[in-house]
């Protein structure tokens, strides 16, 4: 039998500084160190994360190059839909600014997109094997980011939200980790539920009453309800809903707008200054 | 620090393969189901050598894991050191010869352990675990058993360095 040098001494003093550790980062002292080792890592991991995006571009131009062509035309068709919905909900804004001037109606609360800046940062890191799918990005307190404010992809599509703040970076829970349960709706039929992920690999929205109305490809935007996240953010498309009549709730599986793997430039949603 | 361990492979290869984890293999790999290297070859100086000093640098990749993950904080600083304390008992008791057998069931019974020991943490001490399903769990530990069965001993070779 070979002689283990960990004698019981040495398994004390580590249990102690353990525990040690624990208590420290309970009591928030540890924000210091993190702090210092992330300044050093994050230089690092950033040129790792860079070779890697430019890795997953490689391989992810290779997986949609068949598909290209019909997405294109399917994308030009939508886009022109949307110029005509932007043109006609221009004209109910012009319409409804005037009603409000005529009524002299005084409006103190801003709405949807009014009310929010966006600062753009990147992803630094994502979580290694493990339970959970968090992502750090480069922006931190300094920048203005705080827990629970949303963090989004280009055009407003959530992808997570802020659960820890550093100086200069923050870590962010991503809608895909089984941890994170956010209030969301169907756009149409506002039907309410949360969407809660399922282990990296997509989402599911829960708990909606049987009472509910769910339209097959209605869109899922957050409902407001939740502090830091604002309404209107996109999430995803119901792709199938499951019920049955021996249950309380039904579900709906999510098509996400965001693809996970494929994200470098984020967006950090914090309340409009002033 | 123990003479059969080349930390000069060991301790920039921890390095290479936390940032590799941390950032291709996580963006590019199958989310969590990616083999933790870091782990293995944690696991494989375990099996070589074990002293309170490489249990330190146990810590330091633990607490540079948690720094990382988004689970609650201390959950890989706690499994990691544990684990490489089990792997360190078990090697005592068991490992008599560094057949390849009994190196890689070794190694996965450090696999195990590690889960084991992670779950109880998520469960009992951070109250986070009812997140997880059974069959994510089973499936997580059936993944670290075969990349333990894959890597150990080949990670065990890769940092040995014969006594001067």
């Amino acid at each position: 039998m070979q002689k283990s040098a960990v004698d019981f001494k040495n398994f004390i003093f580590i249990l102690i500084v353990l525990v040690l550790i624990l208590i420290l980062n309970g009591g928030g002292y540890l924000q210091g160190p993190k702090n210092a080792a992330w300044s050093l890592l994050a230089p690092v991991a950033s040129r790792f994360q860079s070779s890697s995006n430019v890795v997953s571009d490689f391989f992810y131009t290779v997986n949609k190059i068949a598909s290209f062509k019909t997405e294109n035309e399917k994308l030009q068709t939508e886009n022109r839909n949307l110029n005509y919905e932007l043109a006609q909900l221009q004209e109910v804004k012009r319409e409804n600014g005037l009603l409000k001037q005529q009524l002299k109606f005084k409006d103190n609360l801003c709405a949807g997109s009014d009310c929010i800046d966006f600062s753009a940062g990147k992803i630094l890191s994502r979580s290694p094997e493990g339970y959970g799918e968090y992502i750090t990005i480069n922006l931190g307190s300094r920048e203005g980011a705080e827990v629970n404010q949303a963090v989004t992809t280009a055009g407003g599509v959530l992808i997570g939200k802020i659960v820890e703040t550093f100086d200069d970076y923050s870590r962010v829970m991503l809608i895909i980790s089984p941890e994170s349960s956010l209030n969301c709706l169907a756009q149409t039929t506002r039907a309410n539920g949360l969407v809660r992920g399922k282990y990296g690999t997509g989402a599911m929205l829960e708990m909606i009453d049987q009472s509910e109305e769910l339209g097959q490809g209605d869109l899922v935007i957050t409902s407001g309800l939740e502090a830091g996240i604002p309404s209107g953010l996109l999430v995803g498309k119901i792709r199938g809903i499951e019920q049955s009549p021996n249950t309380v709730f039904k579900s709906a599986d999510l098509e996400l707008f965001a693809d996970f793997s494929h994200i470098e430039e984020i967006f950090l949603v914090k309340p409009h200054a002033g | 620090m123990p003479d059969r361990i080349n930390y000069y492979i060991l301790l920039p290869l921890l390095l290479l393969c936390f940032f590799l984890e941390t950032t291709f293999m996580a963006q590019l790999g199958g989310g969590n189901f990616m083999p933790n290297l870091v782990l293995i070859l944690l696991f494989a100086a375990a099996l070589l050598a074990c002293s309170a000093d490489f249990i330190y640098i146990a810590l330091v990749f633990g607490f540079l894991f948690d720094l990382f993950a988004g689970v609650s904080f201390g959950i890989y600083l706690l499994s990691f050191v544990l684990s490489c304390l089990l792997l360190c008992q078990l090697r005592t008791r068991l490992l008599k010869e560094e057949t390849f057998l009994r190196v890689t069931a070794l190694g996965m019974l450090g696999a195990l352990g590690y889960n084991l020991i992670y779950l109880a943490l998520l469960f009992f001490v951070f109250n986070t675990g009812s997140a997880f399903s059974l069959d994510f769990v089973s499936k997580k530990i059936l993944f670290d058993l075969v990349y333990a069965a894959v890597f150990t001993y080949g990670a065990v070779r890769l940092i040995y360095k014969e006594k001067s």
